[in-house]
């Protein structure tokens, strides 16, 4: 123990001792020219400077022969700052400073001889240097600038937004490298308040982080589409950090049509309504977005307790029967293909099938591209959009995809009130609408989730089903409200400005959520309820592929569908339904397409567990 | 029914008023007879090659537009440089500007000063020109460029971005008397009239070129460009406080610091210069 004590003393007064001499050889070396150069800067200060430890020639090199120096025959080499301060002349090559106005260290870092540190706290040391140049109604005399002069040590100066020697830019010269630079700063701004630290110290919330976050802005910025999305500084305009209820904010109802008209060109006054960062505040804006929130997950909610029992329980039953079946030595061949030469039913026309395979295209799409934005904070979702080209192209797939399925629902609509009113005869449209071959729901519907349930529960046999079961009713019908809701709101995103000429900006607000969830509501339902009830259900899985074939056995139709068998019979049209199987192309179509459509589907679905539960 | 033509296969146009009124220039691919059509189909197949050559070929002519500057970035230049490529570098900025900091071995050529056109006569024909200017916007119609232009030269191309992007990629300069700045204050457009009001003796220095302040100015504005202030500024009188009025604001604060170097006490300038005045009165 003695000896290290020993070994370290020793060390340290050899360090001592080497760094005694150097420091006398400095002063030695300052004195020396001190003699000529007298100037009470050198004389006077130095000595005391942060750089007081250092000799003359540590800056001022090259001088090797004192005689032709002090002749001005010879001159020192350039002081070169970056000898030393290595990592901040790294910097500040690239710094907007030297790049575009040819500053070097002595422009800001004046009378070098004499810098001393500051007495002052560093932000308002740093913040009275810049402002030396730059004009301090920017920064100073607002907000953030007023805070740190007042003494908050947490207030921003202004190299916390602009760093100290590594500026950049502050504008851009061009849109895309002012869309980095706001990324940037957004990026700095969320740094404090973001942290419930800071946040809380100075009586604000991380809720207004929090919330931009949840708006198209700020997904959209997570997701890479810096060029499209409004940052912290588009709205509070760079240094205006003034609250909103100064007249001089640009967030001041006075000026925040002028400040949102800067990006939003098209746009009605009543569009300021809307709330960029949607629930920080519980304003009147509030209370109508909580209202909206939570019908929308009453609405997840109840679907998904219904329909999630039901497929649990239909599963149940279903594999119990299987199994029942095979001890008993039924071996079914669910797996083989169908032979071609088999005569079948038809059940869907070569129009139903187009439309669904577009559907299916459209409805992928608008889960592939929109998906990563409702979740852009996972990991997973800058993935997904650069599968798609980037933001930009994710967002233009969407709104195609979106074009699609609009007309495709248009069309349905279409083809309902032609079933309805064939040949426009209004005459008897209750009894079609509630016939067997209308997708409206009947009382028989009801009797048939009564008997359903009780066959889950083994207590009666499993109903008799007509052409359309209740649950593609449903699936039919939830279409209509889906689309109004998803489209409607899907095209007030789109074109929000256009619509503050019909509704407030607040609107907007409960768009996002109405589309977000209404989205949830369509893709999970369709990747697990849709999904089981058509082909996962065990007698069909893993795939029932009558929708893309359009056929389906009579065995299967009497099965599955015995009322509709008998109803046949009895009028007599059995035979006019009877096909071919579906050819070696067709089968093959429909067993690629739907199979490739139910493995992306159910992984696009772990893909929205994973930010559910992990987010 | 079929139409013969003897004319019709005359590429020429029809001399004679009968032939004339009988040909259709567009239904050529229907009428005539079978020599003819094997004919008619050359010529379609010829307008049909002429047609997608045209657009094969449009890169190739649009790098070599006669009479046009090309803009042209760092890395372009950067490459050329690798591969040995001829270039001539001109700065054609002002003198203060170039002294301050120049591309190595550029040439200075001030582009509002009629001088020394002679210049391009010697650079070599397969030589590429480059302009750039350090720290105001080259003049578009500079008499320099026309005159580079008409030289013969390979090309004659624009720095985008000027210096500035020249040192953004990290390529050297050289100051051969750099202009210590000093803390000039920048002052707002919105705040300019209450500056008129309250500063002593103000005197509003417009430094652009001569062309750019005759197209517009400030009120009371005096025209010393900056290519020529090192020669001019003694004639501002020195008791008056100066607002230094640029293109964008990046020239203005060489300008004053280069004045107060001089002896000039309250020299202040206007942020963002022109532009940012042209956008706050819009």
């Amino acid at each position: 123990m003695s000896k290290i004590l020993f070994r370290t003393i020793f060390i340290l007064a050899a360090l001592w001792m080497t760094w005694i001499p150097t420091q006398a050889v400095a002063q030695a070396q300052t004195a020396k020219c001190q003699t000529c150069h007298s100037d009470s800067a050198y004389a006077d200060h130095f000595a005391s400077s942060v750089h007081g430890n250092n000799a003359c020639t540590s800056c001022h090199t090259g001088i090797d022969n004192i005689s032709r120096h002090s002749a001005g025959e010879k001159k020192s080499n350039p002081v070169r700052c970056a000898s030393c301060h290595k990592e901040t002349a790294a910097a500040f090559i690239k710094d907007v400073h030297a790049t575009s106005q040819n500053m070097t260290c002595v422009d800001c870092h004046q009378k070098i001889h004499m810098v001393t540190k500051s007495d002052k706290p560093a932000k308002i040391a740093v913040q009275e240097k810049c402002v030396r140049c730059h004009n301090p109604e920017d920064f100073a005399l607002m907000g953030h600038g007023k805070a740190v002069a007042a003494g908050n040590a947490d207030s921003a100066t202004c190299t916390d937004c602009h760093r100290l020697h590594g500026i950049t830019g502050m504008s851009g010269a061009t849109p895309k490298e002012a869309a980095l630079l706001s990324e940037a700063y957004t990026a700095r701004c969320k740094s404090c308040h973001a942290d419930s630290g800071v946040t809380k110290r100075n009586n604000l919330s991380t809720a207004i982080s929090d919330t931009y976050d949840q708006t198209y802005h700020g997904k959209v910025l997570q997701v890479g589409n810096i060029e499209r999305a409004a940052g912290c500084a588009d709205c509070h305009t760079g240094h205006n950090t003034l609250k909103s209820s100064d007249p001089h904010s640009a967030l001041h109802p006075d000026n925040l049509y002028g400040s949102c008209k800067t990006c939003h060109t098209t746009m009605h006054k009543r569009f300021v309504s809307f709330e960029a960062h949607p629930g920080a505040v519980k304003g009147k804006t509030y209370r109508a977005l909580h209202i909206a929130e939570v019908f929308m997950i009453v609405l997840l909610v109840g679907t998904f307790a219904f329909f999630w029992l039901h497929t649990f329980l239909w599963w149940r039953r279903a594999y119990l029967d299987k199994c029942r079946k095979r001890k008993a030595g039924f071996i079914e061949d669910s797996l083989a293909p169908e032979c071609l030469d088999e005569k079948q039913i038809q059940r869907f026309s070569v129009t139903q099938r187009v439309m669904h395979v577009l559907l299916i295209l459209s409805f992928f799409t608008l889960v592939g591209t929109g998906f990563p934005i409702k979740y852009s904070e996972t990991a997973w979702a800058k993935v997904l959009v650069n599968i798609w080209g980037g933001p930009y192209m994710a967002g233009l797939f969407h709104r195609i995809a979106a074009l699609v399925l609009c007309a495709l629902f248009l069309y349905t609509l279409w083809l309902s009130i032609r079933f309805l009113f064939p040949k426009w005869q209004l005459r008897g449209w209750i009894g079609r609408l509630l016939s067997p071959d209308s997708l409206f729901p009947n009382l028989k519907d009801l009797q048939d989730i009564k008997r359903m349930f009780l066959w889950f529960f083994n207590k009666g046999p499993m109903p008799k089903l007509d052409r359309w079961t209740y649950w593609e009713k449903f699936d039919f019908l939830a279409v209509f409200w889906g689309m109004t809701a998803i489209g409607l709101s899907g095209f007030m995103l789109w074109f929000p400005g256009l619509f503050s000429y019909i509704v407030p900006g607040w609107v907007i607000n409960i768009a996002t959520i109405v589309h977000s969830e209404e989205a949830f509501l369509a893709a999970v339902f369709i990747f697990t309820v849709h999904f089981f009830n058509n082909h996962i259900v065990p007698n069909k899985f893993p795939l029932e592929p009558n929708i893309f074939t359009g056929r389906y056995t009579l065995e299967a139709m009497r099965e599955e569908r015995p009322l509709e068998y008998e109803r046949m019979v009895t009028e007599g049209k059995l035979e006019s339904l009877k096909r071919v199987g579906p050819g070696l192309w067709a089968q093959l179509f429909a067993s690629v397409f739907g199979l490739a459509s139910l493995v992306l589907g159910l992984f696009l679905l772990g893909l929205i567990f994973w930010a559910v539960l992990f987010y | 029914m079929k139409k013969i033509n003897a004319d019709f296969f005359d590429l020429s146009f029809p001399r004679r008023r009968e032939s004339r009124k009988s040909i259709n220039a567009w239904d050529f691919r229907f009428h005539g007879n079978d020599d003819g059509d094997s004919f008619r189909y050359q010529q379609a197949a010829l307008f049909f090659a002429v047609f997608v050559l045209s657009f094969f070929c449009t890169p190739c002519f649009a790098g070599a537009q006669p009479g046009q500057i090309q803009s042209v970035n760092v890395q372009t230049i950067k490459g050329w440089m690798d591969q040995s490529e001829k270039i001539t570098i001109i700065d054609g900025g002002s003198v203060l500007a170039c002294m301050d900091a120049r591309i190595p071995g550029s040439v200075y050529l001030p582009c509002d000063e009629d001088k020394d056109r002679s210049f391009f006569s010697a650079v070599p024909k397969e030589s590429k020109i480059v302009f750039y200017s350090g720290l105001q916007p080259l003049d578009a119609d500079c008499a320099l460029i026309s005159s580079a232009l008409s030289s013969g030269v390979k090309g004659v191309y624009r720095l985008e971005g000027g210096l500035a992007e020249w040192r953004k990629a990290g390529l050297p300069v050289v100051s051969e008397k750099r202009t210590p700045r000093v803390a000039a204050q920048a002052i707002q457009v919105k705040q300019l009239p209450e500056w008129q009001k309250t500063a002593k003796n103000p005197l509003l220095i417009d430094i652009r070129s001569p062309k750019a302040f005759a197209a517009g100015h400030l009120d009371g504005a005096v025209n010393f460009p900056l290519s020529r202030l090192h020669v001019q500024y003694a004639d501002i009188p020195l008791d008056r406080t100066l607002l230094i009025v640029d293109d964008d604001g990046r020239a203005a604060f060489l300008a004053a610091s280069y004045l107060v170097r001089k002896g000039f006490l309250n020299v202040q300038r206007l942020q963002g210069g022109m532009s940012a005045y042209q956008r706050g009165t819009r």
